[in-house]
């Protein structure tokens, strides 16, 4: 999300703040996000993809 | 006690942690048992598919190769991930080459995939598995009087994998009723939330999120009962006030995911309902419920009315 507001327009984050300290404080915006689960299977899946596999 | 294998997907660990919670407060009390996936990762949703269709069945798969693992149903929460997980399960039947290339992925992992899945959504697990007569029995305290509209949304029904009416679903109306609740008929209950555009289109979001506000609140619901998914219930909720900044109006319509619902009328508190976690709060709206009303202080009631 923060990506996309840096490449488009970063002011047009500042509208959701309001909503985004409800989520805070709600306890359904976690300031850290999690690790990626299983991030090692998923890379060697993606380069079996890109490299055609056994083909 | 049913079994099931259990994908809560992203969304459900940040927005959708109330609904999660509340799905799991009222398992038990269905005799439900979620089975976690172990190492399940994101399922990769619609916008991965249209970035590079074969890496995003490829995750899907493997969350599905995990479920095969475990022989069980396959069920999830959330709207998004129940529709890809599906598109999955039938591209991997009918698409062969994307299945052999899918194939090779999970095989260069460890995994492989058989397509004996069957990918179901909590909702209806809860009606048709727990079922309504089941569930009308379980209430300790009947939610008499209040008037809900229910939200489906639209990835629930549509776009081919739905379980619901796609024109006009009723599934939560029966489960509303079940727990005394009065559903309200209002026509939008099925239209999109807007909540895939909402950081994107923010406008367009916002208009359709106040064209449902409006249409539920117009046909007198005090509450809207919304599905599941999380994308949903953080549009109606989160974005309330973003509306009414936008178009002057004044909308206080708490936001019940069914699994917050049922859980107040199984006699769960506030917080155990996950109710704390709501931005429109809706404990002014349930006191009289949470508040020792329950099915024999109504029964007394009728009886001493006559």
């Amino acid at each position: 999300m923060l990506e996309y507001f840096l490449k488009t327009n970063p002011f047009a984050a500042l509208k959701m703040l309001p909503m985004a300290f409800n989520l805070l404080t709600h306890k359904r915006m976690p300031l850290l996000p999690k690790a990626v689960k299983g991030r090692h299977q998923l890379n060697q899946m993606f380069h079996n993809i890109t490299t055609g596999g056994s083909r | 006690m049913r079994y099931y294998a259990y994908y809560p997907g992203c969304s459900m660990e940040a927005t959708g942690a109330p609904v999660e919670k509340a799905i799991k407060a009222i398992a038990k009390p269905l005799d439900i048992e979620l089975m976690e996936l172990e190492d399940w990762t994101c399922c990769g949703s619609s916008p991965f598919s249209g970035v590079d269709k074969v890496k995003a069945m490829a995750i899907t798969a493997r969350v599905l190769a995990q479920a095969e693992k475990t022989g069980l149903d396959l069920v999830t929460p959330c709207s998004s991930c129940y529709t890809i997980l599906h598109e999955a399960n039938e591209l991997m039947k009918d698409d062969h080459k994307l299945a052999w290339q899918v194939h090779e992925a999970l095989t260069s992992v460890g995994l492989n995939y058989n397509g004996t899945v069957k990918v179901r959504h909590i909702v209806e697990v809860i009606y048709n598995d727990v079922g309504v007569e089941a569930l009308a029995a379980k209430v300790k305290r009947p939610l008499t009087g209040l008037k809900v509209a229910c939200y489906h949304g639209c990835q629930q029904v549509r776009p081919e994998y739905g379980y619901d009416d796609r024109e006009y679903p009723d599934w939560l109306d029966r489960i509303s009723a079940a727990l005394g609740a009065e559903p309200v008929n209002y026509p939008l209950k099925a239209r999109c939330c807007g909540s895939s555009l909402v950081i994107s289109e923010t406008d367009m979001a916002l208009d359709l999120i106040h064209k449902l506000l409006e249409n539920a609140a117009g046909n007198g619901a005090q509450a809207i009962v919304s599905t599941t998914c999380p994308l949903c219930h953080t549009a109606l909720d989160a974005y309330q006030s973003a509306v009414n900044g936008k178009y002057k109006s004044h909308f206080n319509l708490p936001v019940l995911a069914v699994p917050q619902i049922i859980a107040v009328a199984l006699g769960l508190d506030f917080k155990q309902a996950a109710l704390d976690g709501n931005i429109v709060s809706p404990r002014k709206l349930l006191s009289p419920y949470l508040n020792g009303r329950t099915a024999d202080t109504d029964a007394a009631q009728k009886a001493a009315a006559g």
